[in-house]
């Protein structure tokens, strides 16, 4: 980051860095675990979105109920005769647009509030700062769990209860290098040349921060992912019978003396959702700061 | 004052106060600033939890009549506005609410018709408890962990240690909390709660069972986080030239180890045990309610799930109130901790 700020030649160095960020990520041993894992959750994901589950999540096999994994249920079935891995897989689905609509919603509003409290400074700076300790001091699961009852069940508003939570943390990470960035020597230089306001936020400060933006965004998602199967465990998401992987656990933990597979599948998939965004997290860290890579 | 000197002080003397009338009086106005910021800071959190309540669909009318409330005449609901108080200008209950939270008054539970503030006094203890337990065992594990792994970077203990954090910060409390119950329950036919809650005073045994396994549960995912954060710091510190020096001069690795590099690596992990106490408070919620705790955590899921305003509003209001006490409490220890920020 500091080298991009110096080095005038800044765009033809990024345009050149970016294929080789990919392969730096595989070769981290934390990176391609995590994409690994975030390939297999996605792919079932998309399977599932394209009717290629074993069963309809929601079918009930009166005469099939609580058996154990088979090769007609790979994951057993549950208490009212549902396929476990039809459900996981829907499940996932569930865990990833709600992640995904709550990272987006965080990561806009904290990325400009972070550019805006970072570049023009002053009393705008101020009250965003001020704003983003204020709800930093309430504890982020709190928040969401006060915004989510208040707005009732349903995945979009837990998506909107994660992302409020989680933006003060943009607004930090990105305000600060912002900062950094406005005395650096190619943005001075596009002030001086006249380049409108939105041009310089956009080409030339956004493009700076966009590595620390990409490590955050994919922390963020595993985060998010923990939080809403939390929420969803707890009883504040979307109502049975809808398959969340939160409430599969909450439901497989009674039943688990005698059908253990209702517990340990749809936890898992929670680990693994959070384990592989939090591992390629990582990865990217390292990727984009060689520095603290391969430490002994 | 040099690290040696400094170790023989007394907590005090380590803040900085009595040693030299115009240090201490430096260090008082240091403290109190921040106790202001402190004070500043709560203000405006109980502004926010106000509003959110407020700007929140729903009021009490609503929530204790459901849809019958459409059914009020005009009169009827201004007269239930008057009765909760709700058909005032925002500002106005405002300053009335947090009047009488002044004078120790939070207002009364629609659900239980107990006061908020016996409710939350009959509570905390345990979340309390549960806090302090669940710290403890992440500090233990995170800094005894993470102290093994940076003293042979790369070796047995090392991927041992790391593959376990990884585990912790990967698998959610409530995983944890539902396996464990799950475990005890059907393998051993064992479930502390089972028998309602017994206070440390009343049947200490019983209790110390009651709050072990939740403390556990959340004690693993704080003390991965503090032992990457150990870890990390140890092995950066241990880089440096004055620790090749201790070791030339012979002294024995162990020694080397948490006198030089622990000490001059806590300041980081006192950051993360500070950041780590936030995330235990949104832990509580889950894990009391898990292995039926009658805490604050499973105090407040029950009154947000009924719409208890004044409840949930005072157990927000006592959660950011710990939380924010914790952060002055660490910003305090940086000074206990590192030497050069009392200079």
């Amino acid at each position: 980051m500091a080298g991009l700020a110096q080095a005038p030649t800044a765009a033809p160095a990024e345009t050149a860095g970016h294929p080789g960020l990919a392969r730096r990520l595989w070769r981290q041993p934390s990176g391609r675990a995590g994409l690994v894992i975030l390939a297999v959750m996605v792919l079932a994901g998309l399977a599932s979105l394209a009717g290629l589950a074993p069963d309809p999540p929601d079918a009930q096999h009166p005469l099939a109920t609580l058996r154990g994994p088979s090769a007609a249920h790979l994951f057993g079935t549950d208490q009212f005769g549902r396929d476990v891995l039809s459900r996981v897989m829907a499940g996932t689905v569930l865990s990833l647009q709600t992640a995904l609509l709550a990272v987006a919603i965080c990561a806009v509003a904290g990325t400009l509030g972070g550019v805006a409290a970072g570049y023009f400074g002053g009393a705008l700076s101020w009250v965003v700062t001020s704003v983003a300790d204020l709800i930093f001091a309430v504890p982020s699961v709190l928040l969401a769990l006060a915004i989510v009852s208040g707005l009732g069940p349903g995945w979009q508003n837990t998506a909107i209860a994660v992302g409020i939570s989680y933006t003060p943390i943009f607004i930090r990470v990105v305000r600060g290098p912002v900062l950094a960035l406005r005395q650096a020597d190619y943005v001075k230089a596009a002030r001086v040349l006249g380049f409108s306001r939105s041009r310089i936020l956009f080409r030339h400060v956004l493009p700076g921060v966009g590595g620390i933006l990409a490590v955050q965004v994919t922390l963020a998602l595993g985060w998010a992912v923990l939080i809403e199967a939390s929420l969803d465990f707890l009883g504040l998401g979307p109502p049975p019978p809808a398959a969340t992987l939160g409430l599969m656990v909450s439901e497989g933990t009674n039943i688990a003396g005698i059908a253990w597979w209702n517990l340990a599948f749809p936890a898992l998939a929670v680990v693994l959702l959070v384990l592989g965004f939090t591992l390629t997290g990582d990865g990217l860290r390292d990727a984009l700061d060689p520095s603290a890579a391969g430490r002994p | 004052m040099s690290v040696e000197g400094a170790g023989a002080r007394s907590l005090a003397g380590r803040l900085g106060l009595g040693s030299g009338a115009g240090r201490a009086r430096a260090v008082a106005l240091r403290v109190a600033a921040r106790l202001a910021k402190a004070v500043i800071t709560l203000v405006g959190v109980a502004a926010v939890v106000f509003v959110v309540l407020r700007l929140l669909p729903g009021n009490q009318i609503t929530s204790s009549l459901g849809v019958n409330a459409g059914l009020l005449t005009k009169a009827q609901y201004a007269d239930l506005e008057r009765y909760y108080g709700i058909g005032k200008p925002l500002p106005e209950q405002f300053g009335q609410w947090a009047g009488d939270l002044l004078r120790g008054n939070m207002g009364v539970s629609e659900q239980s018709g107990r006061s908020v503030t016996s409710l939350i006094g009959s509570a905390l203890p345990v979340t309390v408890e549960l806090a302090v337990a669940a710290m403890l065992i992440g500090l233990v594990l995170g800094v005894g962990a993470g102290t093994a792994a940076a003293a042979a970077p790369g070796r047995l203990a090392d991927r041992c240690a790391r593959l376990a954090a990884l585990a912790g910060l990967g698998v959610p409390s409530f995983v944890i909390g539902s396996g464990l119950v799950a475990f005890l329950a059907s393998v051993f036919h064992y479930f502390p709660s089972s028998e309602g809650f017994a206070s440390l005073g009343s049947d200490p045994w019983l209790n110390i069972q009651q709050i072990f396994w939740p403390a556990l549960t959340l004690g693993l995912g704080i003390g991965a986080a503090i032992l990457r954060t150990a870890r990390g710091a140890m092995l950066d510190v241990a880089r440096q030239g004055y620790v090749r020096a201790a070791r030339g001069r012979g002294l024995r690795p162990g020694l080397v180890t948490v006198k030089h590099v622990l000490r001059n690596a806590l300041i980081p992990i006192v950051t993360m045990s500070g950041i780590q106490f936030g995330y235990l408070l949104g832990g509580t919620v889950v894990v009391e309610q898990i292995f039926v705790l009658p805490g604050l955590g499973r105090l407040l899921l029950m009154s947000v799930t009924e719409s208890d305003y004044a409840v949930s509003q005072g157990i927000t209001l006592v959660f950011a109130l710990g939380f924010i006490a914790v952060n002055l409490i660490t910003d305090l220890l940086y000074a206990v901790v590192d030497p050069r920020l009392r200079s």
